[in-house]
């Protein structure tokens, strides 16, 4: 697994209002971790900036050493370095389940049909590989989701409420999933506003006021 | 070994292209409509223009440009003088002349105006757009000049010979002549006098639009009979009045017309050069040309503005597309290509619909001008409207699918998913 060090060091960001005041945070293939805070105070900025999609207002980044510039693209780093797992799936209605985890192989021009039969097969969505997803179920979608972000073996997965919208089963097939991938060196970060999906992070931290700390 | 990863690469994002207008057809069903209905309005613009304007024009255009006719009535020392110039200062001219007089003839029930034209012996130039087709018919035909390809015939009538054209052929025949047709030919000269001569029909040309005898309910003929005579004629003794009363014409088939059709008209000639209204066509067709294109330029603007709007559209329901494509990493470049290549294979496709939209309509047009309304209609569409249509579709192809493509990237990604 590639190395792992993602330094955020005051980071502010505002929209009509200030959402992120100073945000700190430090990030290594070691780090397993939750964050936690009500809806609105802007955990999904923070998830966006730390997945390179969304830029910030002022403060430093530093993603393996490079430096985030404000306003710059990164899909490079986004494409190789980062799976995302979206609450609302974020699956492209009008393919297939297997077309759409094979979508990021396509963009590193990389064929590996290996790795997407296994993914597959571990996620237990094979059999709805030539299915559209707009016909899957909550939990099958995000398997998808979670198929498509891991398939180009990413260093860090950041899920933002991977369990919101799934029911008990589901979301213990995802958490075992992402249990494993950390096993296996990966950083993952999970935004959640509830504390017993945060109970399986190593560590636990709020975002309120604008400002992330560490809960005990 | 790069450019072949590049190769499949390439390879690998046009299959997906093309999956996603399959996965999109709605969208670029949507699209196409626009863009098939504004291209082949272009292009129906185009052709139909120039089909209009090749058919009006066709047969100046078929004619040799080399060909000058002069025509001058009862001044037979012009016709001489221009006959003699011509051969004397036009290096390599053909030239020929003949008269040309009015006179009639007994038919069964009463009388028929002849045009005479008296040809002298020899090698006659004669040409298609002169429109006299000669025929072997019932045998009676000896020279036969057939096959009016602008080649020089032999055209050799004896003086008591004689070709009448075939509507006057078949009054005789209906009337019940028998063959060989002995025809009697009347002049009557302005001092009074008049001669009468006696020939024998050996062929037959063709009608032509003045000269055509036309049956009449009452089984008398009305209009114009055409006889071809021997110059020969011209040189007995009972001619008259022949040479001021005779119209002159003399042809010449010259590399340098103009020349001959300065002798022509400083000698008095009415003169008709198939360079000058050539050249005056030319002149109509360049004004037209620059209309068509005034015209296309803002039928351009038009479907410009048509297909920005529909591009915009289609584009609008691929946001959220683009916005998760990105999120997985999808670079500018890898959108712009995929939506250049969906843009690009849409907009061929439609170019060729468009194509074949408006040739099935030119060919049903045709048809519609050959069965209803009997006249001959050739689809026809120049080399320079061909040229301007694909430059406009492939510009606005090129233009529109950049611009989709450009515009595509140019919304954050994550405003990109929010609005889903």
């Amino acid at each position: 697994m590639n190395k792992l060090h993602i330094k955020l060091e005051h980071i502010k960001k505002s929209f009509d209002r200030p959402v992120l005041s100073d945000v700190s945070l430090t990030v290594t293939n070691e780090t397993y971790m939750a964050i936690l805070g009500k809806s609105g105070s802007g955990k999904s900025t923070l998830m966006n900036i730390l997945g390179l999609v969304e830029s910030y207002d002022s403060g430093s980044y530093y993603f393996n050493g490079i430096k985030i510039k404000k306003n710059s693209d990164y899909a490079k780093l986004r494409r190789t370095q980062i799976g995302f797992i979206f609450q609302s799936y974020n699956l492209i209605p009008t393919l297939t389940c297997e077309e759409n985890i094979r979508l990021p192989l396509l963009y590193e021009n990389y064929k590996d049909d290996e790795r997407v039969k296994l993914l597959m097969d571990a996620l237990d969505i094979s059999f709805l590989a030539k299915q559209r997803v707009t016909t899957l179920s909550g939990g099958e979608k995000q398997r998808v989701a979670i198929a498509r972000a891991l398939v180009l073996n990413p260093c860090l997965i950041l899920a933002d409420e991977p369990t919101g919208n799934l029911d008990p089963k589901n979301r213990d097939i995802i958490f075992s999933v992402l249990r494993k991938e950390h096993k296996n060196g990966r950083a993952v970060l999970v935004i959640t506003h509830d504390e017993i999906t945060a109970q399986n992070a190593k560590r636990r931290m709020i975002l309120e006021g604008g400002i992330l700390r560490e809960i005990a | 070994m790069r450019s072949r990863k590049r190769q499949k690469q390439s390879f690998r994002y046009l299959k997906h292209s093309i999956l996603m207008i399959q996965r999109n057809r709605l969208v670029y069903t949507k699209l196409s409509v626009t863009v098939v209905l504004s291209f082949s309005l272009l292009l129906a613009f185009l052709s139909f223009t120039d089909a209009r304007l090749y058919n009006e024009y066709k047969e100046i255009f078929a004619q040799p440009r080399e060909i000058v006719q002069s025509n001058i009535y009862g001044k037979p020392t012009a016709f001489r003088a221009l006959l003699s110039q011509i051969k004397k200062n036009i290096t390599g001219a053909d030239c020929y002349g003949y008269a040309t007089l009015g006179g009639y003839c007994e038919y069964v029930n009463g009388y028929v105006n002849v045009s005479c034209s008296f040809l002298p012996a020899g090698d006659m130039p004669v040409y298609r757009w002169y429109n006299i087709d000669f025929e072997k018919t019932s045998g009676l035909c000896t020279a036969a000049p057939i096959g009016l390809s602008g080649e020089k015939q032999d055209f050799d009538l004896k003086e008591n010979e004689v070709i009448i054209n075939e509507s006057w052929y078949n009054a005789l025949i209906d009337g019940g002549a028998q063959s060989p047709l002995r025809i009697l030919i009347h002049f009557d000269w302005q001092d009074g006098k008049s001669c009468d001569w006696v020939l024998t029909a050996v062929g037959v040309c063709n009608d032509t639009f003045e000269e055509k005898l036309l049956l009449d309910k009452d089984g008398s003929v009305y209009g114009w009979g055409k006889m071809y005579l021997s110059a020969g004629l011209l040189s007995r003794e009972d001619v008259g009045e022949f040479s001021t009363s005779a119209e002159y014409s003399v042809w010449v088939n010259t590399a340098t017309p103009e020349k001959a059709i300065a002798y022509a008209r400083a000698l008095g000639f009415w003169t008709y050069g198939v360079s000058e209204a050539q050249k005056a066509a030319n002149d109509l067709l360049a004004i037209e040309k620059a209309n068509k294109a005034y015209i296309a330029a803002v039928i351009l603007v038009l479907l410009g503005i048509n297909l920005y709007s529909s591009f915009t559209n289609a584009l609008q329901e691929r946001r959220y597309e683009i916005g998760v494509k990105r999120a997985l990493g999808a670079g500018k470049g890898h959108i712009v290509r995929q939506f250049l290549y969906e843009s690009l294979c849409v907009l061929l496709f439609d170019t060729l619909l468009s194509a074949t939209l408006v040739i099935d309509l030119m060919i049903g047009y045709k048809a519609y001008q050959a069965f209803v309304l009997g006249k001959e209609w050739i689809v026809y569409i120049s080399p320079y409207s061909v040229i301007m249509f694909l430059v406009c579709s492939l510009s606005l192809s090129m233009v529109f699918s950049l611009m989709f493509a450009f515009q595509s990237t140019q919304v954050e990604i994550i405003s990109n998913l929010r609005e889903e």
